[in-house]
This record gives structure tokens, C-alpha cells and sequence, in this order.
């Protein structure tokens, strides 16, 4: 198991090219999938101040996608930006396996 | 087959079913009364057979016990009926039956998801299926979900020992 930040940045820009400010972002909305992008569940749906959420407590697996996309205060939105991880297994060694020989 | 008469057979007893988890609890009223059987005459209007199957014979003298649970239940619909029996072990007409449907608590919806911490509750991450009508632990509950054996999920994703899916 590991516990994830998943953070992002707002955009600063509309898509051609004219400005963005914060002011017409409405919100920010985080999806994660643990099987490859298959199926995607709302981590949530994030104001402009908040920049950051965890999620804890994910098994091992290269299968992880993180989805988000913002949109603006005119409800349009950004295309989904998709960022695939794996968490690791970074857990101690297992046991050893000892075994005693009478030469 | 013939109709036998008997005499002074006891009055049947009263049963009452009820059904908890996979456990089936019967209750009943003992008889107080005797009655008397006549000989009713030629059997001319036979209408058919029932078969029962004994579950349990209570010796009870003193009239001391009322109730009887069988535990671990299948799903599926059960009837019981009861009788009564004298030191003669002359039998009473049986009871009015109870009739009690035992559910299996299963999987609903074939989507597997293990569990993930999120702040201010749980996030539910489809990882594979699992068969419809897997049964479900109806004490391990998250989010409307249920427990189900790791062991009957096809992963296709995250692998946990613990999934959860949509049971009812």
C-alpha cells in the first residue's frame, strides 16, 4: 500500500492561446482509474484555491491513470489530461529461507 | 394405504417461523387439550400425498421447550410443519405450517473495486469483475458496497485482498 499526491496547476491560458485568469476558472475536477483507464472514479471536484489531494492507501499496480480537467466559469471544459503511474513495490525484503545442513 | 382412526391424539401445536441471517428459528404453542379421533368411515375421496421430512424429534415431557433453531441455512424457501406426541406416543394432526425464504445476500452488479482513502471518505476503484450471485459478507460494508472473496474476482487491474462490489 502507498499513500499518493496528486497535484496539478492551473492553466493560465484558454486553448487558443487567450488569456486565462483564475477568476473564470470555475473549478477543477480529479478522476483516478486502477485499471489502465478502464473505468475512472471522482477523487473530487476542486475549487481554484485548493491545488492538491491524496489519496492513500493504493496497492501496488502499473495499472494507475489520473484524469483532470478544468473548466470555466461559463462551464466549458478543458480537454482531460490522462497521466498513468505505477506505485511501486518499495516494501522491505521478504524472509529469508534458512535452512540448516549437517555436512 | 389405509386410513387408520386413533383416539385421543393430541391437539396440534401452533408454529411460528422465523427467519435471521441463514439461521431459521421455529416457534410454537405446546397443546394443552386432547382430542378424540372417530373412525370417519370408508377413505372414498383420496386427493393426494405429501411427503415430509423429519428435521429434529424434541422429547420434551414437562412441555418446557418452544423453540428450535436450524442454523446455516441455504437460500431457498422452506415449510415447516409441526406435531405433537403423548407418552403413548399417540400424535397429534399437525400444525399450520410456517413458510420462511432464506436469501443469499450476492453480487448485483459484476464491477469489482478495491478501496482507497481519500480526505472525508472512501474511493471506490473499479479493478475487475466478479460473477453475479458471488455471495456477499453483509458485515464488511463501504460506500454501499460489500466484501466479496478476492478469490472470485478476475483482476484487470489493482489487485487487493480486499474488493468490494455491489451486493443485494
Amino acid at each position: 500500500m502507498k499513500n499518493i499526491l496528486i497535484t496539478w496547476v492551473l492553466p493560465t491560458t484558454r486553448q487558443q492561446g487567450g488569456p486565462l485568469p483564475i477568476t473564470d476558472i470555475q473549478d477543477v475536477k480529479i478522476e483516478l482509474s486502477a485499471d489502465g483507464g478502464a473505468n475512472f472514479s471522482s477523487v473530487g471536484t476542486f475549487t481554484t484555491d485548493i491545488l492538491e489531494a491524496p489519496v492513500n492507501d493504493l496497492p501496488v499496480s502499473d495499472q494507475y491513470v489520473v484524469r483532470g480537467w478544468a473548466t470555466d466559469t461559463s462551464g466549458q471544459d478543458g480537454d482531460d489530461v490522462d497521466v498513468p503511474f505505477t506505485v511501486d513495490d518499495d516494501s522491505p525484503p521478504g524472509d529469508l529461507e534458512i535452512s540448516i545442513v549437517f555436512p | 394405504m389405509s386410513v387408520i382412526s386413533r383416539a385421543y391424539l393430541l391437539t396440534a401445536i401452533m408454529l411460528f417461523g422465523a427467519a435471521s441471517a441463514d439461521d431459521i428459528t421455529l416457534n410454537w404453542t405446546n397443546p394443552d387439550q386432547n382430542e378424540q379421533c372417530v373412525d370417519g368411515g370408508v377413505y372414498d375421496n383420496p386427493g393426494g400425498t405429501s411427503i415430509w421430512q423429519l428435521i429434529v424429534d424434541i422429547p420434551d415431557p414437562d412441555q418446557s421447550i418452544t423453540s428450535y433453531v436450524i442454523p446455516d441455512m441455504k437460500p431457498g424457501v422452506y415449510t415447516y410443519i409441526a406435531t405433537a406426541y403423548n407418552d403413548q406416543q399417540n400424535r397429534s394432526r399437525v400444525s399450520g405450517s410456517a413458510t420462511k425464504t432464506v436469501d443469499i445476500f450476492s453480487v448485483i452488479d459484476e464491477r469489482a473495486y478495491i478501496v482507497a482513502k481519500i480526505n472525508g471518505g472512501f474511493l471506490l476503484l473499479v479493478v475487475g469483475t466478479v460473477p453475479l450471485g458471488t455471495a456477499c459478507n453483509p458485515t464488511t460494508e463501504v460506500n454501499g458496497m460489500n466484501a466479496v472473496p478476492a478469490s472470485q474476482v478476475t483482476f484487470t487491474g489493482a489487485q487487493d485482498v480486499v474488493v468490494v462490489a455491489k451486493c443485494g
